[in-house]
């Protein structure tokens, strides 16, 4: 830099420097100036953020009228951590003279999403065990007749219900492994027309009643699989059976329970549990 | 007056130093100023929708790193008349490549929704997913699976929570857990247009 130059600035009063300096922070400031008096105003606090509060168990108590009952224990089956909804009538509300309880194991207040009359919500515990889902209300107890099966990344035996025309859908299954015996209950939601169930070959179809709830209609049907289907089985997605409607309807599989030969149950999943066709 | 003598000569005066000073003072000063606006505009650019409702405007922005526009789609509604529609075309992740599909943007929604039936499409295991519950519009309650999927928006991929719903006739949602927490959503109705940029 030129002496001239150095010598200039040396003369160049410090007055002078907080001028320019003030000037030229005022035209840059300016423009963000401009912006945050035309920014919207923030409504939302800060302070919620920071400190969420946990979600409350949503519940509306409602006098039971009668005994309680349990219609349906949705899904049957699930992870640790996983929701389930057990739909039933007089179910009252939270209160700490009520409990639901998955095989003895009363199921705590954390583990709880939603109680109300009709439907409680829960998720399946850390170190929970399959069996039955049993409530007591104000004293009043009910166990649901199907078994709860607590799965994991070792539970194999899977059942698929798929559309595969515009009226029928098929449950296929596969690692049937020793099960002799498939206890289903079909749930028809939304439909008063009939369902047709035509077992496979290899499947035996020894029994079928249907019975309503206030959720829908239930086609429970048992059936006996032989020695072929189950090998085949554990190669590949094997049918059982085929569901043919007659009107427009959701059919889901509401209850699932595969015996063996020593009536043991073998912990088994759906996906997709219901089809729409 | 001869400067050169009058600095030069005085030993206790540093003058080359109180110069040197005084430039970097007017330096900073400059730069400090000139980082303020760069900034500035930035923020700007990123907040405000550009687009001047032409289609090759929006085209164009569409191209940019940041910023996605699209232009609004609009519902002649039996009861209600002509309604926007905010529904975008968005590129998915899938395990064939990228597929563009169509979304609701939905502040409403918590969290973004697809039914189950593309969970395969989009390589998810429902079997592995966590299974919750969500409310629909009459707090109807449908099972879902939580897990995450892919989108693009410009040219940046993006991760997003995402529950598949086992409702099979759920459609296809953007909500807000991780899509509004992570960018700025506009509606400009002077260019009909909806901008998507990310948070500044």
């Amino acid at each position: 830099m030129s002496k001239r130059l150095m010598q200039w600035f040396y003369k160049f009063s410090w007055k002078k420097i907080a001028g320019i300096s003030l000037f030229i922070l005022t035209l840059a400031i300016l423009p963000m100036a401009r912006e945050a008096v035309l920014n919207p105003t923030r409504t939302r606090s800060e302070a919620s953020l920071i400190h969420p509060t946990p979600q409350p168990i949503t519940q509306e108590f409602e006098t039971p009228k009668g005994l309680p009952k349990i219609f349906l224990v949705d899904h049957f089956f699930g992870k640790v951590g996983d929701a389930v909804l057990i739909h039933g009538e007089n179910l009252g509300g939270l209160h700490q003279n009520s409990s639901v309880s998955l095989a003895g194991k009363k199921i705590e207040v954390n583990d709880l999403v939603s109680w109300t009359g009709s439907y409680i919500e829960f998720k399946v515990p850390q170190g929970a065990n399959s069996g039955q889902m049993e409530i007591n209300i104000l004293g009043n107890k009910t166990t649901w007749p199907g078994m709860f099966f607590v799965t994991d990344e070792n539970t194999q035996t899977e059942l698929r219900l798929e559309k595969i025309t515009v009226n029928e859908a098929k449950l296929t299954a596969r690692y049937l492994q020793n099960g002799q015996e498939l206890l289903l209950w079909l749930l028809v939601i939304g439909g008063e027309d009939k369902l047709t169930i035509a077992p496979e070959k290899g499947v035996g179809l020894t029994e079928q009643r249907n019975f309503k709830y206030p959720i829908g209609q239930i086609y429970e049907v048992k059936l006996k699989l032989d020695g072929n289907i189950r090998t085949l089985s554990n190669q590949e997605l094997t049918g059982l059976l085929t569901v043919a409607k007659t009107g427009e309807f959701l059919v889901g599989i509401a209850r699932g329970e595969l015996s063996t030969a020593r009536a043991t149950l073998i912990p088994l999943q759906l996906h997709p549990l219901y089809v729409s066709f | 007056m001869n400067d050169e003598y009058e600095v030069g000569q005085n030993p206790a005066q540093p003058w080359k130093l109180v110069a040197g000073i005084k430039i970097l003072v007017l330096v900073l000063v400059i730069g400090v100023a000139g980082g303020l606006f760069i900034w500035q505009r930035k923020t700007a650019q990123i907040n405000t929708a550009q687009s001047t409702a032409g289609f090759t405007n929006l085209i164009n922005l569409a191209a940019n790193d940041t910023i996605l526009t699209i232009p609004y789609q609009q519902t002649l509604y039996k009861h209600f008349g002509n309604a926007i529609n905010p529904q975008i075309k968005i590129p998915v992740k899938t395990i064939n490549g990228f597929k563009e599909m169509e979304f609701l943007i939905d502040s409403g929604a918590v969290v973004s929704a697809l039914p189950q039936s593309l969970a395969d499409e989009l390589g998810a295991d429902l079997t592995q997913l966590p299974r919750i519950t969500i409310e629909g519009f009459a707090g109807q309650k449908t099972f879902a699976y939580r897990g995450d999927f892919v989108i693009k928006i410009g040219k940046e991929e993006v991760a997003i929570p995402v529950v598949f719903s086992e409702n099979p006739d759920a459609s296809k949602i953007l909500g807000r857990i991780g899509f509004f927490d992570d960018f700025n959503i506009v509606f400009n109705a002077k260019t009909k247009s909806i901008t998507i940029s990310k948070k500044g």
